[in-house]
């Protein structure tokens, strides 16, 4: 256990780090591009100098409202597939969604379906549920471009699941006393809360068509299972007796502009201006 | 291109995740035995220590096959009737100590352990009488016995 959670924690730090080298190579090209207007700004600089009355005035406020575009980002999550491969008794399905709500936060949304079927000598079990998240998503990542649609997020999201679940059939074996008792759990319906804290990245790799990864810690708050019978997956959170859990996710998405932003920086800019003029 | 090593990344990585299949394994090796450990007791209850018996034989009444047999042991498991919501056990704890009988009453219920271990019966003890003969007093420590390997039960000698 400690030592898969090591290795993934390592290779998942492994991965975080070439992809954040990645995503940092393409903004400082671009800086390098512009170096030598960086120099021509000092020139205009020196100009201010000589004509300070024409150049006082004009506000930075004109610039700082600006258009920019807004969409819904609809994906579906292919890491659940992988899970199928190698926990054969799970089948998950989950659709994920965002969207811009101001410069930096994406209301965050995720739907899924979870299908848990295992059979065993010991004892057979049928379980099926939903889940829904809810949350925000909050970008920082320094766009050089403000139409730049690729993201490095820290989100936070609220699950909730349904699931009903049960044991057709299973057998308690006791080698001592020689006896076998067969028996049978019937359905029942639970319910679970919890809290997922994530970290993540988006990035447009065609034209509106983005991959993204996240990372997942997940809290539970509360269960309705009753006392001896959990489920053995809990959909969207994973396994059902764990108080915790780790997970990843990938996902493929689609990015449809349905809407214009309008982003006001004049706040942001004043204070970068006053902090400046304190210096 | 840029991002293949990333993508590569995050696929061995979901496998790392992914790859624990839980209905496989099973890591409990004592599922619902009930657990007693031997004190000492001197100086009237003011110095309790664990204590070792030399040749301790256990075995429930009714069964010929025996859990213990003559074996030094600080600590013994049994494993209850899943059949009956009674049981007896023989414990001797010494060739030359006379043999003790502890009767337990309890509730079953079947409970689900884990994915991987399946079902198996969890007790709730209710009442537990022995005999005096070696046996000085009995504690409970714990009514619940469930796949928590606990020490549910602390038998006090004299001697």
């Amino acid at each position: 256990m400690i030592r898969t959670f090591l290795c993934s924690l390592s290779i998942s730090l492994a991965g975080l780090f070439t992809q954040a080298v990645q995503a940092q190579v393409k903004p400082a090209k671009a800086a390098g591009d512009t170096s030598i207007k960086q120099i021509s700004a000092d020139t205009s600089a020196s100009r201010t100098l000589i004509r300070p009355t024409t150049a006082a005035p004009i506000p930075p406020e004109k610039d700082s409202i600006y258009v920019t575009g807004g969409g819904l980002r609809l994906g579906i999550d292919i890491s659940r597939f992988v899970i199928h491969f190698f926990q054969p008794y799970r089948t998950d399905v989950a659709i994920q969604g965002d969207i811009r709500v101001s410069k930096k936060i994406y209301a965050a949304a995720e739907v899924g379906y979870n299908r848990t079927s295992h059979s065993d000598s010991n004892y057979s079990y049928k379980g099926n549920g939903v889940y829904a998240l809810i949350g925000a998503d909050y970008d920082f990542l320094k766009k050089k471009d403000p139409n730049e649609k690729n993201m490095v997020y820290l989100g936070m999201r609220y699950g909730f699941a349904r699931n009903t679940y049960e044991a057709p059939f299973y057998s308690i074996r006791n080698n001592y006393w020689d006896s076998e008792q067969p028996g049978s759990f019937p359905k029942t319906n639970m319910t679970a809360h919890w809290i997922e804290l994530t970290f993540g990245m988006r990035v447009e790799a065609l034209p509106n068509f983005f991959l993204g990864w996240a990372l997942r810690e997940k809290i539970m708050l509360s269960k309705s299972s009753p006392e001896g019978f959990n489920p053995i997956v809990i959909p969207g959170y994973g396994s059902g007796s764990k108080n915790s859990q780790f997970d990843m996710t990938y996902t493929i998405s689609y990015y449809l502009p349905l809407y214009k932003l309008r982003i006001n920086e004049t706040k942001r800019l004043n204070k970068k201006k006053k902090k400046e003029e304190l210096k | 291109m840029k991002y293949i090593s990333g993508i590569i990344a995050i696929l061995l990585l979901s496998v790392f995740v992914a790859c624990e299949d839980e209905t496989k394994t099973c890591d409990q090796a004592l599922i619902s035995d009930l657990g007693i450990n031997f004190k000492k007791d001197t100086l009237n209850g003011y110095l309790v220590k664990d204590t070792l018996w030399p040749k301790v034989t256990l075995r429930a009444i009714g069964q010929d096959s025996l859990l213990v047999n003559r074996q030094p042991r600080s600590s013994i498991f049994l494993p209850l009737d899943p059949r009956n919501d009674t049981c007896r056990f023989y414990l001797r704890l010494d060739s030359i100590a006379i043999p003790d009988t502890l009767t337990f009453r309890y509730k079953r219920n079947p409970s689900f352990v884990s994915a991987g271990c399946g079902f198996a019966t969890f007790f709730s003890i209710d009442t537990v009488i022995t005999t005096y003969n070696t046996i000085d007093s009995l504690h409970i420590n714990n009514k619940e016995v469930n796949s928590s390997n606990d020490t549910h039960i602390s038998l006090f000698f004299i001697y």
